[in-house]
């Protein structure tokens, strides 16, 4: 990891850190000081991780999104970044600032343990699809992860009621709007991402559809979404029940994106790090 | 009745059945359930033959009665295809029922009713007193127009005013795509040609008669094979700090007079026909001279798998010979694989052979003698002068060759789906109902997606414009 991405990237972590913890005490003793200083440090986070990438990309001339840990890295500043390219009347920080900085710490820090170094781009990542794909993969991910902190922040504002710091959280018709505009978000983004990476298989294997289990999964995640969306335009599905699929359904996005790959060993999205060469 | 009436009965009771909102949504949960199915069984087109007969052998009776139920190539099995089929009978259905309503939802006559009395009975219509419900009414209408509204108002002091009208086309188009989609898929099934050939510089392809990798899987319909012959002019694999950086070759096809480049992500495209370049390695020439004055050379396509070992044979001389890089090339990750997607695209240049060739001259009985050969050099295969030379390394490409029709459909099908979910779920339709009505005017609301909720403070402003124009600013 080049030396500037490092120390930008270690002060983000403690800046999340920092945004994480203030807004769990803000929501828990119920002080807006603590939530601004919670937002404000996401958001000085979010500007030095902006800068970790760039460092990145200066040096390694190519778009960080070719390893797990540019990958996690892009990820988790796209969950950070979203939750604040939300209107400023959704108050989305305050429902699910919290669960998007803890999502962002652990994905950031689950990355940093593994392999940062970086390479020359392999040859079946150098095509324009390729950020196509991936663009549309975080912005579908983050949504669909935004809009799960945001159904557990309604079920646990619904169980509870309006007491301490549950009082704090947007009313529940406000969250459960997000959660479904999250949704919606995520499953046309995915839709996207989905038609990119057909188009771009076609060229590097081709092939448009191979059924490859990462193909696949993401195809099963994403008819999962577009049932959930049936049921709310269709069958009216409001409140707790549509909260509770949004919620779970993030497990079929965490499957799609972390464990298929280290299931799977047949797949053509090798999600591993490349051994040192030897020569 | 008639037994033509009877028929006709049935099938508009079995047309009903099929748009029922609840076999929409067990036909998809169904292919849902029956990928996710394709995840966890492991399933025999994507695993090694070796692998699979492997667990074919450890566990007889579940296999077989997997394969019996088709769920060992489920993606292809009857009950995918009938899951797909129920899905896409269901799906038409829905469609031909709605498109009448869709069409009339597009029209600005169609939507929440205009008249007082029935508007008045609707759940959520607002009464706000004015004096001048008319002019209320009006100026209801100026602020909605300029909010991007389309107003129709088919007397004075009623109007509907509505905002992406066509936004309901949608769900047309959205649900549509999936018919595209399934054209193309069928198409390219139908039509698929595919071959993969290792193919030396210097050397030419014709798809008539290869050389092939593996016998070539010819379409189910029409010709066998595409009209497509070509000639490999070189090869290059770049590397960098001993990765992998670029694949390309220059290919000169029949019929034309200029090279043409292919890398990967970048096939030459023909027509329907497709030339990718998926790797690449070092090729030697191996030339054998005998004590009896006998001489012969061949071009040895080098395997480029970890401890991949290359077997060929000279017979004029005759040797049987097994080869391999001294040095280990770069450690792939598993698999074969190494970074991601790195499977397309492993290739190896000469420097590969730079530390030389391990050389194995076999025998009936074993390895007879051994020895490393290194560009240019010689060895002895015998004690009475028989030698072996490595005299020249050229580099071999492998092409995967691809002939189908149908992909302009899954374009499409592509763009259209994503528009039509645009349309559907962002920029849906918005209707605003002023009706003057015994000195008020009353308001009503209609959206679909997301709600209203994004036009709240329209709303709101709209609310306090019609009950005083002061509010206008």
């Amino acid at each position: 990891m080049p030396r500037t991405e490092a120390i930008l990237v270690t002060f983000t972590l403690v800046l999340y850190a920092v945004s994480f913890s203030s807004s769990v005490a803000a929501l828990a003793m119920g002080r807006e000081r603590l939530l601004s200083l919670g937002r404000w440090t996401a958001l000085c986070g979010l500007g030095l991780h902006a800068g970790a990438l760039a460092a990145r990309w200066a040096v390694s001339g190519h778009a960080p999104v070719a390893t797990p840990y540019e990958n996690a890295s892009t990820g988790a500043w796209s969950i950070v970044l979203l939750t604040f390219l939300a209107p400023r009347r959704w108050r989305l920080f305050r429902g699910a600032g919290a669960g998007a900085m803890a999502l962002a710490l652990i994905i950031l820090g689950w990355g940093t343990t593994g392999d940062t170094s970086f390479g020359p781009m392999a040859p079946s990542l150098r095509s324009v699809w390729l950020y196509v794909h991936v663009f549309f993969a975080f912005l579908a991910y983050a949504g669909f992860s935004v809009a799960s902190g945001t159904a557990l922040g309604y079920l646990w504002k619904a169980k509870r009621g309006e007491v301490g710091l549950l009082a704090r959280l947007p009313v529940l018709e406000d969250l459960d709007l997000t959660v479904f505009r999250y949704v919606v978000f995520g499953f046309i983004t995915c839709a996207v991402m989905i038609a990119a990476g057909s188009i771009w298989a076609k060229d590097l294997w081709g092939a448009y559809w191979s059924w490859d289990p990462v193909e696949t999964w993401s195809l099963v995640a994403w008819l999962t979404y577009g049932v959930l969306i049936h049921l709310r335009v269709t069958y009216g599905w409001k409140g707790r029940r549509f909260a509770w699929f949004a919620l779970l359904a993030i497990v079929l996005v965490i499957v799609a994106y972390f464990g298929v790959g280290q299931v799977v060993t047949a797949t053509q999205h090798v999600f591993t790090v490349p051994e040192p060469p030897i020569f | 009745m008639r037994a033509i009436d009877l028929v006709a009965v049935e099938w508009r009771e079995f047309v009903a059945f099929l748009r029922t909102r609840a076999l929409v949504l067990v036909s998809i949960l169904l292919l849902t359930g029956l990928y996710g199915i394709g995840l966890a069984v492991p399933q025999r087109v994507r695993l090694a033959p070796s692998a699979y007969a492997a667990w074919r052998a450890s566990r007889p009776r579940l296999v077989r009665a997997l394969e019996a139920a088709g769920l060992t190539d489920v993606f292809r099995s009857p009950i995918v295809y009938f899951a797909t089929g129920l899905f896409f009978a269901s799906l038409l259905a829905v469609i031909w029922e709605r498109i009448p309503r869709i069409v009339r939802r597009t029209r600005l006559e169609h939507g929440i009713p205009l008249e007082p009395a029935a508007l008045a009975r609707r759940k959520g219509t607002r009464r706000i007193p004015v004096a001048e419900e008319e002019e209320a009414v009006r100026r209801a209408a100026g602020l909605l127009e300029a909010s991007g509204y389309r107003i129709y108002e088919p007397r004075p002091g009623a109007l509907r005013a509505v905002r992406f009208r066509w936004a309901p086309l949608g769900f047309l188009a959205f649900h549509g795509a999936f018919g595209l989609l399934l054209a193309g898929a069928i198409t390219i099934d139908l039509t698929r040609y595919s071959a993969w050939a290792t193919i030396g510089e210097g050397e030419a392809f014709d798809a008539a008669s290869g050389p092939f990798r593996n016998p070539p899987k010819p379409p189910k319909t029409g010709a066998a094979h595409p009209e497509l012959a070509f000639q490999v002019l070189d090869v290059r694999p770049e590397r960098e700090s001993g990765m992998q950086k670029r694949l390309g070759a220059d290919l000169l096809f029949a019929g034309e007079a200029t090279p043409r480049h292919v890398e990967v992500n970048q096939p030459a495209v023909l027509g329907s026909t497709s030339v990718l370049i998926t790797g690449a390695g070092p090729a030697p020439l191996f030339a054998c001279g005998a004590p009896g004055g006998a001489s012969s050379g061949v071009w040895v396509k080098m395997k480029l798998d970890r401890d991949g070992v290359t077997h060929f044979a000279l017979p004029e001389c005759g040797l049987r010979v097994a080869v391999r890089p001294a040095e280990q090339p770069q450690r792939l990750g598993k698999n074969g694989q190494g970074v991601m997607l790195q499977a397309t695209g492993a290739a190896l240049g000469p420097e590969a052979l730079a530390d030389g060739v391990e050389v194995l001259i076999l025998r009936a009985g074993g390895v007879e003698r051994r020895g490393v050969l290194v560009p240019g050099g010689e060895m002895a295969t015998d004690d009475v002068g028989g030698r072996l030379a490595m005299p020249e390394v050229r580099l071999y490409a492998t092409f995967e060759i691809v002939d189908e029709r149908g992909g302009a459909l899954l374009w499409v099908g592509f763009a259209l789906g994503v528009l039509g979910l645009v349309f559907r779920l962002v920029l849906f339709r918005r209707e605003v109902v002023a009706v003057a009505s015994g000195g008020a005017v009353l308001l009503a609301f209609a959206a679909e997606g997301a709600g209203l909720a994004g036009e709240s403070s329209l709303l709101a402003r709209l609310e306090l414009f019609v009950a005083s124009p002061e509010e206008e600013g």
